[in-house]
């Protein structure tokens, strides 16, 4: 076989381009911790990495929502722990009234006393998170309790809010089966409070009828904080799952697309040492000769 | 020793002069692309008849017949061959890498329909708050960019091909003028010489050249002039040349508006890139865009924004290139329904027959948006309320506030609102049921909802089996196998090439260490002719003296 010049030249050309790239896919594998830097280095691997990627934002997205929910959740826990503690005071009022049945003076006392509770019960009713009342059902964009009158002793409260409530979505179109519309949680809470008011204005209280319904509503509260804490423990629990499918999705993903370090380093300094035996050959090769000098 | 002498000397001395100087050119040209190996060629001289009239058969030397090209015809058939099939792939190499690369760019239509997707599901669950509601506009903003930007990529991408298509034509056509005037000069130059030799090289460097833009076919000339046909057309006839033409369809035309049949080579790639990988690129998108605008203002056009209003597309456009969203702010985004409930808490068993439950207890049929449902005391209410779905509408009972809780059910076609109607019996009046529906409040998400799951149900791509995002990662993909496959295919004929090439150039390729080799012979060989001239001069010369004593 006969070897001209430009075949050797090529030669050396097509090594040296050769050892050049591998040097470079390797240094951008190093710098980057990836294996795919482009779709076309292995489009399955990349196609892998892409849907993992996806993944991992959607678990990201899933937790911080997890997080804000499980608070909203906590917010109405809280919101009925104090009614909860309001009903059990109206109870001990009711008890006391009727051991205290001809004080006058301490029957209006404790209408005072009963007065604040429904005012207090009414603030806590229209609370309002972050521009949002808790309690309206999907009309949370106004109070959804209204004292008549509105300024004065409160003689009614009527709903203005609706009987939707939005339960937490979880993933899959799935959502908690959680019902926290106002007059689904406080019932006839405000009238009864009013009735108990009344009556211990007018220095007769119907102890008989006033207890079981506060027995009745104090039952609806520990329900709902019921609900709630059981959809805060599934929030929870569905949190943790997430933060331990993210883990394992991460892992994946490493294991998958990213460059191992040690790896890269090793393979990297083995192609410089090629890159380099190859530029030496090619100056061997091409060192000038005389008759080059002469042309 | 004679005159003979003399006559062999000298054929000897030029002999080596024009070894010499074909040696040199080989090595001035050893470096020249396209330059083929040059060999001079000789015959021993014929008898003839010496100055005394005898016949001369020994020591006549040789005759040059002159300076030939070392080139072989099926090598350079192989060669074009291959460097027609490396055409191709080497003329996609730039417009698949800027394709793959900006498809691929931060994860490209994927990431933004990601974006999508997770600021509506994080509105969902708080329809109410503004900033959400601005972000996932923002996001509808981002989105409907990012497919007008892929959409003017696949646009500029094809202009580029465009670009270089009309460049190859232009040049084939200067090739072709070229080699007219280079069949001309060959045809009028002397055989075997280095001047034409240097013409052939010209005329063979440019049909290699040709060869990668197209097939075609050499027919040579006894004269030394070739022609060029290809696909029946005559691109050359001596000293003729065809001027061909790009047209707006990508077809390479002739003069006479023949469409040629490119086979392979750059030109046929570019124009496959552009009608076939292009083109599918594009039709993915529009597919992506259009799916994502029907199917999401379907939905959204049935729900309330938080102005109350409903009936607004989201998107708008009529394919990638111009996909936008319709909306003028974020009160418009569609996160409520219709909705309507019991204007009175309703005392009934839901789960047990209606039937002997008061007022209840009877039959007929209600309207709903224009569906008839018939229901009869025989049912329970959950069931009656289940039956409400054929009719776009999700009923509920509130068993604390003991109301009927209608939604309307925007995945199910038909108006924005809820309209009911007893046709017979009575049910809506005796449930409380207004005739017609309200919006929903500002934290009403059952639109929202709705929009999510329409996001990330399979209703993308040719099969429907697709979601925004797989849609989008789809495009990438197939940009990143495009591209591997291009890669390989220039890989595989960028070395077939080089093979070639090698296999060429172990007959025309120049060897330094052969060429000074031959340098030396021919050097050492005329100083022998000018020694053997020399010693014939002294011995003639001493013959003549010695007749003249």
């Amino acid at each position: 076989m006969r070897v001209d010049d430009a075949t050797s030249r090529n030669a050396i050309l097509s090594h040296l381009q050769d050892s050049n790239a591998r040097m470079f896919k390797l240094q951008q594998q190093a710098s980057s911790g990836s294996k795919y830097l482009r779709p076309s280095d292995n489009a399955p691997g990349y196609e892998r990495r892409l849907d993992r990627s996806a993944d991992l934002s959607r678990l990201d997205s899933l937790a911080s929502n997890l997080t804000q929910e499980s608070d909203r959740v906590d917010r109405y826990d809280s919101i009925l722990g104090e009614f909860t503690e309001t009903i059990r005071s109206a109870r001990q009022v009711v008890q006391r009234a009727t051991n205290a049945a001809t004080d006058p003076a301490a029957l209006a006392s404790m209408a005072k006393e009963v007065d604040l509770m429904l005012q207090n019960t009414l603030g806590q009713a229209n609370v309002n998170d972050h521009g949002r009342y808790l309690l309206a059902g999907s009309k949370t964009a106004a109070p959804p309790f209204v004292a008549t009158p509105p300024d004065g002793t409160i003689q009614s409260v009527s709903y203005a809010g609706d009987h939707s409530f939005q339960a937490p979505q979880l993933p899959n179109g799935q959502q908690l089966d959680m019902d926290l519309n106002g007059e689904a949680v406080l019932g006839d809470t405000f009238q009864t409070l009013i009735d108990l008011r009344n009556q211990l204005q007018s220095g007769s209280v119907d102890s008989a009828t006033l207890l079981p319904r506060l027995a009745s509503l104090e039952q609806n509260f520990l329900e709902k904080r019921a609900e709630t804490g059981a959809a805060g423990k599934y929030l929870g629990e569905l949190k943790q799952i997430t933060e331990e499918r993210r883990l394992t999705v991460e892992a994946q993903q490493s294991n998958e697309a990213g460059a191992d370090p040690a790896e890269t380093i090793t393979k990297l300094l083995e192609a410089e040492n090629t890159h380099q035996m190859n530029l030496q050959v090619a100056a061997r090769v091409g060192r000038l000769s005389l008759i080059d000098y002469l042309k | 020793m004679s005159f003979e002498s003399l006559n062999m000397a000298s054929s000897l001395l030029r002999s080596s002069r024009i070894g010499m100087d074909t040696a040199g050119r080989n090595l001035a040209g050893s470096s020249e692309a396209g330059y083929t190996r040059q060999s001079m060629s000789t015959t021993a001289l014929q008898p003839s008849t010496g100055w005394n009239g005898q016949t001369v058969t020994s020591g006549l030397g040789v005759q040059v017949n002159g300076v030939s090209r070392a080139r072989q015809g099926l090598a350079d058939q192989v060669y074009r061959m291959r460097a027609e099939d490396a055409g191709g792939p080497q003329a996609l190499d730039s417009l698949l890498d800027d394709l793959e690369g900006r498809l691929s760019a931060n994860d490209g239509l994927q990431q933004a329909g990601l974006d999508f997707e997770q600021a509506w599901t994080t509105l969902q669950n708080q329809p109410d708050d503004t900033a959400l509601r601005s972000q996932a506009l923002q996001e509808g903003k981002q989105l409907a960019d990012t497919f007008r930007q892929q959409s003017q990529l696949v646009a500029d991408v094809r202009g580029q091909a465009r670009t270089q298509m009309s460049s190859n034509v232009e040049r084939a056509n200067q090739i072709l003028g070229n080699l007219a005037d280079l069949n001309k000069r060959i045809v009028s130059s002397p055989g075997n010489t280095m001047g034409r030799n240097t013409l052939l090289d010209q005329r063979d460097a440019m049909l290699d050249e040709l060869s990668g833009m197209m097939d075609f076919r050499v027919a040579e000339q006894p004269s030394g002039a070739i022609n060029l046909y290809q696909s029946g057309n005559e691109l050359l006839n001596l000293e003729k040349a065809e001027t061909l033409s790009l047209d707006s369809n990508g077809n390479v035309n002739t003069s006479q508006g023949r469409s040629l049949s490119l086979g392979s080579g750059s030109l046929s790639a570019l124009e496959k890139f552009s009608t076939t990988t292009l083109d599918g690129f594009q039709a993915q998108l529009d597919g992506l865009a259009t799916t994502l605008r029907d199917r999401f203002n379907e939905i959204h056009a049935l729900g309330y924004g938080s102005d109350g209003l409903t009936g607004r597309n989201f998107f708008s456009g009529t394919g990638a290139a111009d996909l936008a969203v319709a909306l003028g702010g974020p009160d418009e985004l569609a996160t409520g329904v219709a909705r309507s409930e019991s204007s009175a808490p309703i005392a009934l068993t839901t789960s047990t027959p209606l039937n002997g439950q008061g007022a209840f207890a009877a039959s007929g049929t209600i309207d709903i948006n224009g569906v008839s449902l018939a229901w009869n005391d025989g049912q329970s209410l959950d069931s009656i309320l289940t039956s409400f779905g054929a009719a776009g509408v999700k009923a509920s009972y509130d068993g604390s506030s003991h109301k009927v809780v209608l939604a309307r059910d925007p995945s199910v076609a038909g108006p924005a609102t809820i309209s009911i109607s007893d046709t017979s019996g009575n049910l809506a009046a005796m449930l409380g049921l207004p005739a017609s529906s309200t919006p929903g409040g500002a934290g009403d998400n059952a639109g929202a909802v709705a929009l999510v799951q329409r996001l990330t149900r399979p209703v993308f791509g040719q099969s429907a089996n697709r979601t925004l995002t797989d849609g989008g990662r789809d495009l990438i993909v197939e940009a990143g196998r495009q591209r591997s496959l291009q890669m390989s295919q220039m890989e595989a004929t960028q070395s077939a090439l080089g093979a070639a090439t090698e296999r060429r150039n172990q007959a025309s390729g120049v060897s330094t260490d052969e060429e000074l080799l031959s340098l030396e012979r021919y050097q050492q060989a005329f100083e022998a002719a000018a020694r053997v001239a020399s010693v014939a001069d002294e011995t003639i010369t001493t013959l003549i003296r010695m007749g003249g004593n």
